[in-house]
């Protein structure tokens, strides 16, 4: 296993994080979660940036306490608010990252960074968000990390940019059948055709966990009035919303009420109506 | 550790006009100041010691500590560096100072053993420079290790009163002979303080070391 999380702890005066998670060798791995959800305080617990109040982590096997060298060197990180500091050249950071990895590959590096159209001798606080964006996933992707931690990668970037980042880590995952990437974002549609499991977190907690395949063929969306409501099989409602028109119920047997109700209106959930769902909906 | 020493000193080549000014005011100072030439030999090294702490700054600007140890380094490594780089900056403008001061002293003749003296003296100064405030920096970012700072140089004038009254009650003739050897062999004093900064250098680094692994970052 690559990460673990077991019931990992942390304590904030209006906040409490407890979470547990699993990511496998060639997993991709989603944690979805609204701003301040507690997504980046459980990837600072992971990378060992802040102290467990309670539970376990462990990172190749080894717990978080004794993170070291060695395991970084596998660790390809992209966090959500901190980077190099602006000051910094492209030129600069390859000769950092030269010195720091073993792995690190020169020329990959300097192919991407002209195929971005990067400036390698500007100072990178004068980078536009994409810029920025694009340059962060290439250093993590630039020394053979076994292990992708990414916090909000595609945050503030349009879609031509964000698919551009996506498409690299597609080609990341298909260099190497073991490699495994957690990845945090709270634009859900990012993560619908690049994971294979998905983890909603809401204020701390863990709230629903699957992987995509089933939730693409299994959950669906009823819209239903209050008469409907009523008579409806109510065996596979798993969350239910009021709205104007009666109530949103989603269920995780929807060919169950394609085949038996076929009066209700099916349509298939996507991360975001999951989300939604789970966030604000009730249990039946 | 060489990743850690390339990002800094890169970081200080970004800093390129503030260190083309001051090599520019020390010439203008020893140019057109010909009453004391080894002022710069004091001040020159004072700035490689800021010049180490100014990495911390930008380490620390905008939560860049924590992307820092995502990568292979671990925390006591980060302040073996930083330390390791205040003394070779503290070195190295010491040397450049006091090459400055011979080079435009071509014309006049000056004392190069009051120079030499000069310049190794002001070495401990810079070291403890950085053993100060390295530590409240790394404690307490930079905003908050400026104000600590101040309070910390009031106190110190505050109670300066009080500490001199508290040495004249005190009889220092046990430390006589001590005192005396330092009068009749300037060199043996030098050495002195210079061995008792190294000390304070080390005690600061271990603090340091101490304060950044307790730190959340």
């Amino acid at each position: 296993m690559i990460l673990k999380i077991n019931n990992a702890k942390k304590r904030y005066p209006a906040f409490e994080l407890d979470c547990s998670m699993e990511v496998h060798p060639g997993e991709i791995v989603g944690l979805i979660g609204k701003n301040g959800a507690g997504k980046s305080t459980t990837f600072s617990l992971t990378l060992g940036l802040d102290r467990l109040d309670g539970g376990e982590i462990e990172l190749f096997g080894k717990p978080i306490q004794e993170l070291d060298d060695q395991i970084k060197q596998k660790l390809g990180v992209v966090l959500s608010d901190s980077t190099f500091n602006g000051n910094l050249t492209i030129q600069s950071i390859q000769n950092i990252l030269k010195a720091m990895y073993t792995k690190f590959q020169p020329r990959f590096f300097e192919e991407k960074v002209k195929a971005f159209e990067l400036p390698r001798k500007q100072a990178i606080r004068t980078f536009s968000t994409g810029m920025k964006a694009k340059l962060n996933i290439l250093i993590a992707l630039s020394h053979q990390a076994e292990f992708l931690i990414l916090d909000e990668p595609t945050s503030g970037l349009d879609a031509i940019a964000r698919e551009e980042i996506l498409d690299m880590l597609r080609s990341y995952m298909e260099e190497d059948p073991d490699r495994s990437i957690l990845i945090s974002s709270h634009i859900s549609s990012d993560l619908e055709t690049l994971c294979d499991q998905v983890f909603l977190i809401d204020q701390g907690k863990m709230i629903f966990h699957s992987d995509m395949d089933t939730i693409l063929s299994k959950y669906g969306i009823l819209k239903v009035s209050p008469s409907q409501f009523e008579t409806m099989d109510k065996s596979y409602l798993v969350k239910v919303k009021d709205e104007t028109f009666g109530k949103v119920c989603l269920v995780n047997e929807k060919q169950y009420y394609l085949e038996n109700e076929p009066e209700l209106v099916v349509e298939n959930a996507n991360l975001d109506t999951l989300f939604t769902m789970y966030v604000q909906g009730e249990s039946k | 550790m060489k990743g850690l020493l390339i990002k800094d000193l890169e970081l200080i080549k970004s800093q390129k006009s503030f260190l083309i000014m001051m090599v520019v005011l020390s010439l203008a100072m020893l140019l057109f100041n010909e009453s004391d030439p080894t002022f710069i030999v004091g001040f020159l090294p004072c700035i490689g010691a800021m010049l180490s702490i100014n990495t911390l700054s930008f380490d620390q600007y905008e939560s860049g500590l924590k992307y820092l140890f995502t990568l292979p380094i671990d925390r006591k490594q980060y302040v073996l560096e930083k330390y390791g780089l205040a003394l070779l900056l503290i070195v190295v403008s010491t040397a450049f100072a006091t090459g400055l001061v011979m080079i435009t002293s071509l014309s006049q003749p000056i004392d190069t053993h009051e120079l030499g003296m000069a310049a190794l003296s002001v070495i401990p100064v810079a070291i403890c420079i950085m053993a100060f405030m390295f530590p409240v920096q790394l404690r307490y970012g930079s905003e908050s290790g400026r104000l600590v700072f101040l309070i910390v140089f009031l106190a110190i004038g505050v109670l300066s009163g009080t500490i001199s009254q508290l040495f004249e009650n005190i009889d220092l003739s046990f430390f006589a002979p001590l005192i005396q050897s330092y009068a009749e062999n300037p060199t043996l004093f030098l050495i002195s303080i210079l061995a008792l900064s190294l000390l304070v250098f080390g005690a600061s680094m271990y603090f340091s070391i101490r304060v950044l692994k307790k730190k959340e970052l």
